[in-house]
């Protein structure tokens, strides 16, 4: 199996460094990559994602409680009053406090000088490698919280659809317009 | 009503589905014209069964009271009739040196202008009445739209063949003018490499197009195809074979509910006559019946996937025009299509453990922004062998195949297991809360071990210069051939249980593939995996 891999691999060595010799010469170090070595998000995008994850976990845990409450008068309960409400609470505050930190841990970005690679994910890890050749255009988008903690998303649409907007969140708002003006040079006519 | 001197013209052209494709002496610019005056009369024979189904208390029983049909009969009559008539009076269609036109519209009056250039595909399209009456339907698609564009129902099929001509020509034109200031990439068909295109020696548009400037655009283009393949009867006959189709189901239904018969009369009138013998088995043994039943609808599927198959693929054709692949086929509906190799971004062969085992294959190609009906792939040969769709790939100017398959991680097989064991003990545990004889589903276990050694078998990757090449599936078999120059994203992704076991999957994403069905393959090392991607990713940017 190694055989045929190792043969194709001087091939493509050799047809690289004859065409295109100036690229073909540095490394592309996307295999070995560490999150140590990528650029990482802003950090107050942890608390928006708390925030988010709070809110939408309380809306859950409220409606436990709402629960809890109506059947508060049941003749035949087990559990004293407030119990799965305290569950619910106790969940919800842990989920929206760790979930976003490890997101965040786990989360990082590299523009080279061809491509941009994202690596994410906590249970399922995720390396895509978007030449920026292929490129169809860029958003900058704020939703209100992101606002608030002057972070961004930079949105990146190429025609493939698996990720035809890949986002990139939580940059910072200077970051996230610099990094788009510096993409933006690469948007060809002949993206596809 | 008088109808413009061209489309007279076109209309008293003998039938011209096998002459060669004409070019009219003058392109640009065109008189708006109407459509065949026979379209009323298709339109009226097509609305002819709704005017049926509502007259069919009437037509059935002669009930005289059942006037509240009558009047809807006559109310067809009043409006529906002239609509269509009113339909054809108002709809005009033309095509200038830049756009095709299209006015239309009874009550609300719509103008549709087409730029010829994102003028993708135009499809001509024939069905039995039309092919009676000289006419058909030409359905015009354009890069990133869902559906058809413009559809003219319905124009006499010389006409037809001139729209495509026209539109070709002046979409050529339109290139021309523009190569000055393009780059020649995008032109020529970005999918062909420039050198293996001047190799070729490829006739007509192609040329014109190549040449940039040397031929005149006033020069008529003569299009000579090069025929890549065409299926024969007895090869039609046997893609059919192969086939299995479900139709016939919903057709008795169908026709069930429309009749409702009485079943036991229906099932004494099939049994009648030399089959009574047939019938007294039946009625001995639920066995036999049972049996009897199985192999009825066996025959049945397989009956009408060799109809099905027939009808749609007879004297199936792919030829080569230019930068374009040109498909024609059909029994009843003919059709006629067109492929532009530029907007071609994978190469899929469909198989099936049945059509391998005698060397059996179906081409197909996803494409971008034509026919979403078709969810982007389009069959390019129905049933072939590997030297036929080499042949292809070599005619339309693609690298050989890559050779050096490699295995995936053999712990897919591992993965396989566990994965379907946990859904399987799932589905006993839940089932076993009503009824405990559920445990006998445990005899899928040996078949799911098989099954997982069977899908390792059909996992594998290879790469080259210009390919990734990704095969998988065990029932239906699918080897995606992505060129590399056609690449959109790629990356690898691995879940945790893959992370504990050192393995990832891999993806390359192509413009158009719908999710789900892309070139992606599961389970390969982790240090393959990456090695893979970073190595197709670099002939990538030197191809680029």
């Amino acid at each position: 199996m190694e055989t045929p891999l190792a043969h194709t691999t001087s091939q493509s060595g050799e047809s690289q460094s004859d065409s295109r010799p100036a690229a073909g010469s540095e490394p592309r170090p996307f295999a070995g990559v560490s999150f140590d070595a990528l650029a990482s998000l802003d950090a107050s995008i942890v608390k928006v994602w708390r925030l988010k994850t709070g809110i939408f976990l309380g809306i859950v845990a409220l409606g436990v409680l709402i629960w809890d409450i109506l059947n508060a008068f049941q003749s035949d309960r087990l559990l004293p009053f407030g119990f799965w409400s305290l569950i619910a609470a106790v969940s919800a505050g842990s989920i929206a406090f760790w979930v976003p930190s490890l997101r965040y841990r786990y989360w990082g970005y590299e523009l080279g000088n061809e491509e941009l690679l994202l690596v994410r994910g906590i249970f399922n890890r995720v390396h895509t490698i978007i030449p920026l050749q292929r490129i169809q255009h860029l958003d900058v988008s704020q939703d209100i919280f992101e606002r608030e903690f002057d972070v961004a998303k930079l949105i990146v649409h190429t025609a493939g659809t698996r990720s035809s907007d890949v986002i990139l969140p939580g940059l910072h708002q200077d970051v996230a317009e610099s990094l788009r003006d510096e993409m933006k040079q690469f948007i060809t006519d002949q993206a596809l | 009503m008088e109808i413009p001197g061209s489309e007279g013209k076109a209309f008293s052209e003998p039938d011209g589905m096998d002459s060669e494709i004409r070019t009219p002496a003058t392109t640009p610019p065109m008189e708006p014209k109407r459509l065949h005056p026979l379209t009323m009369v298709q339109r009226i024979i097509v609305s002819l069964p709704a005017l049926v189904f509502i007259m069919l208390p009437v037509l059935r029983s002669g009930d005289s009271t059942a006037w509240f049909n009558l009047i809807f009969g006559a109310m067809y009559l009043v409006f529906i009739v002239p609509w269509i008539a009113l339909h054809y009076l108002r709809f005009r269609y033309w095509i200038t040196s830049k756009e095709l036109v299209i006015h239309s519209g009874v009550l609300t009056r719509r103008r549709r202008n087409i730029p010829l250039e994102r003028i993708q595909n135009i499809e001509i399209e024939q069905a039995p009445l039309q092919r009676m009456l000289g006419t058909a339907k030409v359905i015009v698609y354009t890069a990133g739209s869902a559906r058809a564009e413009g559809v003219l129902e319905y124009v006499s099929i010389g006409e037809a063949r001139d729209i495509r001509t026209v539109v070709r020509n002046l979409q050529q034109q339109l290139e021309q003018e523009e190569t000055a200031s393009w780059s020649d990439e995008s032109l020529s068909g970005a999918f062909m490499s420039d050198e293996t295109l001047s190799d070729e020696p490829l006739s007509g548009e192609s040329v014109g197009i190549q040449a940039s400037g040397d031929l005149r655009p006033s020069k008529p283009a003569v299009l000579a195809g090069e025929l890549l393949i065409a299926l024969d009867t007895r090869r039609v006959f046997l893609a059919g074979a192969f086939r299995f189709s479900l139709v016939y189901l919903a057709v008795i239904f169908s026709f069930l509910q429309y009749i409702e018969p009485d079943p036991t009369l229906l099932f004494s009138w099939l049994m009648r006559g030399p089959l009574e013998p047939l019938e007294a088995r039946i009625d001995a043994s639920p066995v036999i019946a049972a049996v009897m039943g199985v192999f009825g609808a066996v025959m049945l599927g397989w009956l009408t996937g060799v109809l099905v198959t027939f009808n749609r693929y007879h004297r199936f054709k792919l030829e080569l025009i230019g930068d374009k692949l040109h498909r024609s086929h059909g029994l009843l509906t003919l059709k006629e299509g067109t492929i532009p190799l530029s907007r071609v971004q994978s190469w899929i062969l469909r198989t099936n453990p049945l059509m391998e085992a005698f060397g059996w294959v179906r081409l197909e190609v996803q494409t971008m922004g034509i026919n979403i009906d078709q969810s982007g792939y389009q069959v390019a040969m129905p049933f072939g062998r590997m030297e036929e769709v080499a042949h292809i790939l070599a005619a339309v100017g693609a690298p050989v195949m890559p050779e050096n398959w490699s295995p995936v991680s053999r712990l897919t097989i591992r993965r396989f297991l566990a994965r379907s064991h946990i859904v399987l003990l799932f589905i006993i545990g839940i089932v076993q809360i009503w009824w405990s004889g559920i445990w006998w589903l445990g005899v899928l276990s040996p078949v799911l071990l098989a099954w997982s050694f069977w899908r390792y078998h059909g996992m594998r990757v290879a790469d080259d210069d210009f390919w990734v090449a990704m095969r998988k599936g065990v029932i239906r078999r699918q080897t995606w051939l992505v060129p590399i120059r056609k690449l959109q994203t790629a990356g690898w992704y691995a879940n945790w249980f893959q992370r504990r076991l050192g393995l990832a999957s891999i993806y390359v994403d192509t413009a158009g593939a719908s999710s789900g069905r892309s070139a992606e393959l599961p389970d390969i090392e982790k240090l393959t995996a990456q090695t893979i991607v970073t190595r197709v990713y670099d002939r990538f940017q030197s191809v680029l």
